[in-house]
């Protein structure tokens, strides 16, 4: 993808594929990565491929608060997912508009020209997967809302899949989490990646398509206000935060916190909190070597057993099977370090 | 890719579809199901056909090990089979039979039409789900997996990819329960297990072939924990005429019963009764060849209550009733006693 990117106050961004040192804690393996960082901030772009699929992850920073500019000359497919913070776009073919945390987007553009406005001193990120037209065509049987879709990219007509605003569901954002944290290299991560891609553009357009009408828009400041609740909830995953103490602390009122969980996540709070302590717990199983126990206190739960209950119940598997699993790759880890001192 | 069952002799096992629900819905949507039922209980396949694999969820509930074959399209089956409830085993040629438990999966290989999983008549109730794959579509990822394409050239017996079966990760199962759950139909439902299935056979490659195999029981232990079990061989050895049981033992030196089960299998290679039966046994023969004490008299010794408990214990161990054992060795070296 050749993209060039420029900002009303940074001015032009010059990507370079070196990336700077201090984004390469950011840096996904065996990915090949575009990067600029300077006093602006950052602007990070990863791509993967995947037999003629390709997906981008981005991350951007800015310091002081900017207008980013998006430009590339070709025609584009693609499926956008916004991983963090509210996207508000002006696109010089799809219009304006706002894609939240969680948010997913199909749509066509015969070339990129797109503005996104940056607020100071936050970060951003979503996955951007570019897909060819012949997978798509091989869909539309399925699909019959596809067919619109496809007569206008015939005609190099810009398009959006889907009406109404779409949040990714569990499975689609797990698909997310599969395709970054891909561990093969070569070939196999190539056919990998592809099969993972395909997947998530099949799961996008079932919820696209079966979305029910969004609980409602939600301002831009609200939905800030409901990032701010949902920083405080993850931080104090331990804790018994209050709905009514997060109420207070965001300025918002109960009704809207949970109403703007719904808008933005497509679940409340309570069960967005759920969520959250769950994976948290199955990343902590399966990388540290923490005890069950300790997992389960450090989440919230007074008494490992009901959080192997409540684990089981949302995953489908044990906390101790991830343990087993988990330790076993990263005994896997440990040789393959050894090997180049031995 | 069809599969079909079929039965090597008359009065075996008959697959016939499932009659339609009265309802029309099934908890599995475009699949074919097949079931069959008689003196081994019953059988009950969901098949889901795509070109290239055929996915079958299979529920076994045996009461004897039925014996029906499974007959490919082609003249060889590859299967790759995952175990979801309790555990089958196979018989290659020339063999130990392989047993696979729950959570384990393995890559077969076997002449078309054959029995691939037998099953253990103790195992009432077995669930797997299997994959058949084409060579043609396994030859996709040949440069990637070199061992694979090997493994398949050979075209020999039934034989499996990985001698020692791998486990199921994480992310596998979860990739299990959407093909096992997928709530679609018609050409979606293709699109959906095509990926699913091209994603989960990486996956499971790279644990049979690229991830060194383990033993499938083992837990971690700390140095700790294997001073502990040290400590516990101890404490058993000079307790022998009055052995703690497992419970006492694990409460002696603060470790709980499975983890002290486990690690001491794991350290030192024995069962803790195995290492307890063979002192009471050696000193039991010792007492038999040594002294002229009763039986009666030397399964005391031994710790044994009821002398027909010693005798068959001992006969088990030795492989000689422990009356005999002892004649046997008088006459042997009846010179040398007197």
């Amino acid at each position: 993808m050749n993209i060039r990117i420029e900002a009303a106050q940074a001015g032009e961004i010059a990507l370079s594929p070196v990336l700077p040192s201090s984004l390469q804690s950011l840096q996904i393996p065996d990915t090949i990565g575009y990067a600029a960082a300077g006093h602006f901030g950052h602007v990070l772009m990863q791509q993967m491929e995947g037999e003629g699929i390709t997906a981008i992850y981005h991350s951007l920073y800015f310091t002081q608060g900017d207008q980013v500019v998006y430009r590339s000359e070709e025609p584009a497919i693609r499926l956008q997912i916004v991983l963090h913070n509210s996207y508000i776009y002006e696109s010089m073919h799809l219009g304006n508009g706002v894609l939240h945390e969680r948010g997913i987007n199909l749509n066509y553009v015969p070339f990129v020209n797109t503005s996104l406005k940056m607020r100071p001193g936050e970060t951003y990120s979503h996955l951007s997967v570019y897909y060819q037209l012949q997978h798509l065509l091989s869909l539309q049987g399925s699909f019959p809302t596809l067919i619109p879709f496809l007569a206008k990219i015939s005609i190099d007509q810009p398009a959006i899949f889907g009406e109404s605003y779409t949040t990714a569901d569990t499975a689609i954002l797990s698909a997310v989490d599969n395709i970054l944290g891909c561990t093969y290299s070569g070939h196999v991560r190539e056919l990998y990646i592809h099969h993972l891609c395909t997947e998530l553009l099949l799961l996008s357009l079932i919820r696209i398509s079966s979305s029910a009408p969004s609980a409602g828009v939600i301002g831009e400041e609200d939905a800030y206000r409901i990032y701010q609740a949902k920083e405080l909830l993850l931080r104090d995953m331990g804790g018994n935060i209050s709905l009514p103490s997060l109420a207070e602390e965001t300025g918002l009122s109960i009704y809207k916190l949970n109403h703007g969980f719904k808008a933005i996540y497509g679940i409340g709070a309570t069960e967005f909190l759920h969520e959250a302590r769950m994976k948290r717990a199955h990343q902590a199983l399966s990388e540290t070597d923490m005890t069950i126990a300790a997992i389960s206190k450090a989440i919230g739960y007074s008494h490992p057993h009901a959080f192997a209950l409540a684990f089981k119940k949302y995953f489908g598997y044990t906390p101790a099977f991830v343990q087993r699993s988990g330790r076993a790759i990263s005994f896997l880890s440990f040789i393959v370090f050894l090997i180049p001192f031995s | 890719m069809p599969i079909h069952s079929t039965t090597p002799a008359a009065g075996g096992t008959f697959l016939r579809p499932l009659p339609p629900e009265p309802s029309g819905t099934t908890a599995f949507p475009d699949v074919r199901q097949l079931q069959s039922s008689g003196c081994f209980s019953s059988l009950l396949f969901y098949d889901d056909q795509c070109p290239d694999f055929c996915i079958r969820l299979s529920n076994y509930l045996l009461g004897a090990d039925a014996g029906w074959f499974e007959k490919s399209s082609g003249d060889r089956l590859l299967v790759l089979q995952f175990v979801l409830h309790d555990c089958l085993y196979y018989k290659l040629e020339g063999q130990e039979r392989i047993s696979m438990s729950e959570g384990q999966f393995n890559f077969i290989a076997a002449p078309s039409i054959s029995k691939i999983s037998w099953f253990d008549p103790a195992n009432s109730h077995v669930d797997t789900l299997d994959i058949h794959f084409s060579p043609a579509y396994l030859n996709q990822v040949g440069d990637d997996f070199p061992e694979l394409i090997r493994w398949i050239a050979k075209k020999e017996c039934t034989s499996v990819l990985s001698a020692i079966p791998a486990s199921v990760t994480p992310i596998m199962l979860r990739m299990l329960h959407a093909i096992i759950d997928c709530p679609f139909t018609g050409d979606l439902r293709k699109n959906y297990m095509q990926s699913k299935t091209a994603a989960l056979l990486l996956l499971a490659l790279e644990q049979l072939i690229c991830r060194p195999a383990r033993e499938s029981t083992t837990i971690p232990l700390r140095k700790y924990d294997i001073e502990k079990l040290y400590e516990a061989r101890e404490f058993l050895m000079h307790n022998i005429e009055n052995p703690p049981t497992l419970k006492q033992l694990a409460h002696k030196i603060g470790m709980n019963e499975f983890k002290l089960k486990k690690g001491y299998k794991q350290v030192f290679g024995t069962t803790i009764f195995g290492d307890f039966n063979k002192v009471r046994m050696e000193e039991a023969k010792n007492y038999l060849l040594g002294t002229d004490k009763t039986i009666a008299d030397i399964s005391l010794l031994a710790g044994y209550d009821d002398p027909p408990n010693f005798i068959r214990a001992f006969k088990h161990y030795f492989g000689l009733a422990p009356n005999r054992f002892r004649k046997q060795y008088l006459t042997a070296n009846g010179n040398l006693r007197s």
